[in-house]
């Protein structure tokens, strides 16, 4: 009953957000027409039939790759739920809160409200990675039958794990500051110590590739939950009891780990114990460098937006993210047991010049994003004697700094590695701060004209011309860098004087552009961001 | 030799030097519903105006506009002399604000927050830490100013934006539902500083939906509708002068509307069946 009731005012809402705009429904036509599409290619122009010849012979190779799979999967859709319910908690806790004022069981509303929470997050694997996996599996040879309750399996999973996702962002509210950020920083790690493991066992490390192995062992075996869900197609392929047992073994276990954290969280939740702790931070007043560099207000707002970043996790990871996984690439293949050679210095390469494109371009992500996040407390600059072009210089100018030092620091490094000399390193520093300088400004004007205050998620909020413009810069910056170290080896003259050049215009240009988005952030008004 | 171009606005600049707020026939348009009319209004200094009316009659509008949140599609406001369009910054710097639901930074502490608006309006929080005790004393936010506005109720919120409004100084005060989520000790305590900063030659304009507050507090009340000024006047002039049982209660339903009282009746039948 009362998933109908929700299930049909959701529905309510989405049409009414969809009948806003038309671009909407525009964007919503053309979203099914590209499934439709994909799905026609997939199944129709390439038939699974076409292939089977070919990949026959690997069934069993097939199965035990979708135990990893799996677990992929599970961490993507735990991820995902987690993120949906802590971008948006402050409307899903009204909603939530709305619901549980009607006379029904809560249980049954948090439920159908994580249910709810889960489709959308799983509505992107079950879209583009379930057909894909079914296109696979048919064309392995495996009947209908078995890969439609293998689909089912799966699509269960997703819901189980998107479900924890979503409890798990639920309890995260409940955490106070500093324990967010541990739990950042911990999720950090974690994912340094998973690129240090991948990079490690591509440059051949002992170690990295000896625990990938191990790992991949544990999850293809009987008491992997991830083989579990895989048991249909073990058990066409060998009719034993052991797969019919570990068929209802996976049922078993996601309904387990779908109702205990849901009555956990329910209960916490009724008897209030998911409010945030009280926080009390000790207030000094101290001079910093901020005070010798910044006049007022850019002073003070820099100070806020280093205070925000230090305590909200979303922006310090989006911000650190690029750091660790270039400190931590270098690493693992610093630390292989290989000899450095010719082909490592060139692996080196390879692998350093997307981080250097990442570094020039995180400004430009961040900026808009650190932006939108402040929604309605855009009022309080905007009642304030400051200049918006000061809001919008604190917002750019810690991102700016930041990926100037971190990008600087890999330019070196890559010159190291190549053994490039210093005239080398310095073309690729002016054009690399020539870069950092536009994409920065480039993020101001973003920030300026193309960002839906309104979005829930601050992620999410910029719009189809804000993104076209981060798309297209992507595209040319990721082609400047390269093409400029290319370019060096036959034409040093005209691209040193090139570098110079553009060295030194960057620094208007930036300027330019940051004026251009303050003009257009002026043009708002409270009803635009409140 | 130069063209001298002398605007309207110029000449309202000028003109309202001594004047503290001047509303000069401001009208706002939102898509093509009108939110505020032809509202013309001056506030002298030391003076405090209640804006009374219905909701949705174009209150919050008038002082958003007067802060500098909106845009008047016509008209312009004066803050001591300065265009809120023409000269924003200039103007801003008089102006404290507190809005209906302040809008705050739930990462910061109570303290923070006002380190930062005073850095906003150009001064140091080591000067001011005298001031904000004080404050934080007159609205019991002392044990409160340390802690993440996270953990603020609606009511600590609210105290925290009254702080950020009146620690740097404002020579005009504009208070939005003054009321809302105040206990009555912080109410009263209010109004006293309300009227202290009266004395001091501020400028205060406040919106209300309780008659007895505007009524209490108010040199001069404002009655708007549908985005029209339809009354203005002294409340207690007005009931020496006509009668002295007539109430700024009987003036706002005289002119507003009054309760509904048949369908409110029609409606109670429901619990006799």
């Amino acid at each position: 009953m009362i998933i109908r009731i929700i299930l049909k005012y959701e529905l309510k809402c989405f049409i009414n957000y969809l009948n806003q705009k038309k671009s909407r429904i525009i964007g919503l036509i053309i979203g099914v027409l590209l499934e439709l599409l994909f799905l026609v290619i997939l199944f129709f122009v390439i038939p699974p039939v076409s292939v089977r010849n070919l990949i026959y012979g690997y069934r069993s190779i097939i199965a035990d790759s979708l135990s990893t799979i799996g677990l992929f999967i599970a961490f993507f859709s735990v991820s995902g739920g987690a993120s949906l319910v802590t971008t948006v908690r402050r409307g899903l806790r009204r909603q939530l809160e709305a619901l549980l004022l009607a006379p029904t069981n809560p249980m049954s509303i948090f439920f159908v409200y994580l249910i709810i929470q889960s489709l959308i997050v799983s509505s992107i694997i079950i879209e583009i990675l379930l057909p894909i996996l079914i296109w696979i599996l048919i064309a392995a040879g495996f009947s209908i039958i078995t890969v439609g309750i293998f689909s089912l399996l799966l699509i269960f999973m997703i819901f189980a794990f998107s479900l924890i996702g979503a409890i798990l962002g639920i309890a995260y509210i409940r955490f106070g500051v500093k324990r967010r950020m541990k739990l950042a920083i911990a999720s950090m790690v974690f994912l340094a110590l998973f690129y240090f493991m991948y990079f490690g066992a591509l440059a051949n490390n002992d170690m990295s590739s000896s625990t990938i192995t191990i790992v991949l062992r544990v999850l293809a075996s009987d008491v992997s939950p991830f083989k579990w869900i895989a048991s249909p197609l073990y058990y066409e392929l060998n009719r034993s009891w052991l797969y019919v047992i570990e068929f209802f073994l996976a049922c078993g276990f996601l309904v387990i780990i779908t109702y205990i954290p849901l009555k956990m969280i329910v209960n916490k939740y009724l008897e209030g114990k998911l409010r945030p702790p009280v926080e009390r931070i000790e207030f000094t007043i101290r001079r910093g460098i901020i005070d010798f560099l910044f006049e007022q207000p850019l002073r003070g707002l820099i100070r806020k937006e280093i205070k925000i970043i230090k305590r909200d996790p979303n922006l310090l990871v989006s911000l650190l993210t690029p750091i660790i996984i270039g400190i931590v690439i270098i690493a693992a293949i610093a630390f292989s047991s290989q000899e450095p050679s010719y082909q490592m210095g060139r692996m080196m390469y390879m692998i350093l010049l997307p981080i250097l494109i990442l570094a020039s371009i995180t400004p430009m992500t961040y900026i808009p994003v650190s932006v939108a996040t402040e929604k309605e407390r855009l009022a309080i600059y905007f009642a304030s004697p400051i200049m918006i072009r000061d809001f919008l210089l604190a917002k750019f100018i810690v991102p700016y700094i930041f990926s100037l030092i971190y990008g600087i620091s890999i330019s070196c490094f890559l010159s190291i590695i190549i053994g490039s000399d210093f005239l080398m390193l310095l073309i690729v520093v002016f054009i690399l701060v020539g870069v950092i300088n536009i994409t920065s400004g480039i993020g101001t004007v973003i920030a300026g004209k193309w960002i839906n205050f309104k979005a829930p998620n601050p992620r999410k909020a910029l719009t189809l011309e804000g993104s076209l413009v981060v798309f297209v810069t992507i595209f040319i910056i990721s082609f400047i860098i390269p093409l400029t170290m290319i370019l060096m080896i036959f034409l040093p003259t005209v691209i040193i004087l090139s570098a110079i050049i553009v060295f030194v215009i960057s620094f208007l240009i930036m300027l330019k552009l940051v004026d251009m988005g303050a003009e257009n952030l002026k043009k708002l008004e409270i009803t635009d961001y409140f | 030799m130069g063209i001298l171009i002398i605007t309207e606005s110029f000449i309202y600049e000028k003109k309202g030097a001594e004047l503290a707020i001047i509303f000069n026939d401001v009208t706002k348009i939102y898509d093509s519903k009108i939110a505020l009319q032809n509202f013309s209004m001056r506030v002298n200094p030391g003076e405090i105006v209640g804006l009374l009316g219905p909701n949705g009659s174009g209150k919050t509008t008038a002082l958003r506009i007067a802060v500098g949140l909106l845009k008047p599609s016509k008209g312009d406001v004066i803050i001591m002399g300065h265009s809120i369009t023409h000269n924003p910054e200039e103007a801003k710097k008089y102006i404290g604000y507190v809005p209906d639901e302040p809008p705050l930074y739930e990462n910061l502490a109570g303290i923070e927050y006002l380190q930062l608006i005073l850095e906003l309006w150009g001064y140091d929080i080591a000067d001011k830490m005298n001031e904000i005790d004080e404050l934080a004393r007159i609205l019991d936010m002392q044990l409160e100013l340390n802690d993440l506005i996270s953990s603020y109720s609606a009511g600590m919120r609210r105290k925290i934006a009254l702080m950020a409004a009146l620690i740097h100084d404002p020579k005009v005060l504009i208070i939005d539902e003054i009321t809302a989520n105040l206990d009555p000790k912080a109410l009263a305590s209010l109004a006293i500083l309300l009227r202290g900063l009266k004395e001091h030659n501020v400028a205060i304009l406040i919106s209300t939906h309780i008659l007895e507050i505007a009524e209490e507090l108010s040199d001069r009340v404002v009655i708007l509708h549908a985005g029209e000024i339809i009354w203005t006047g002294n409340p207690k002039e007005f009931r020496k002068e006509v009668s002295e049982s007539k109430r700024l209660e009987d003036i706002f339903f005289e002119l507003t509307g009054g309760p509904e009282v048949e369908q409110i009746i029609n409606y109670l039948r429901r619990y006799t069946k």
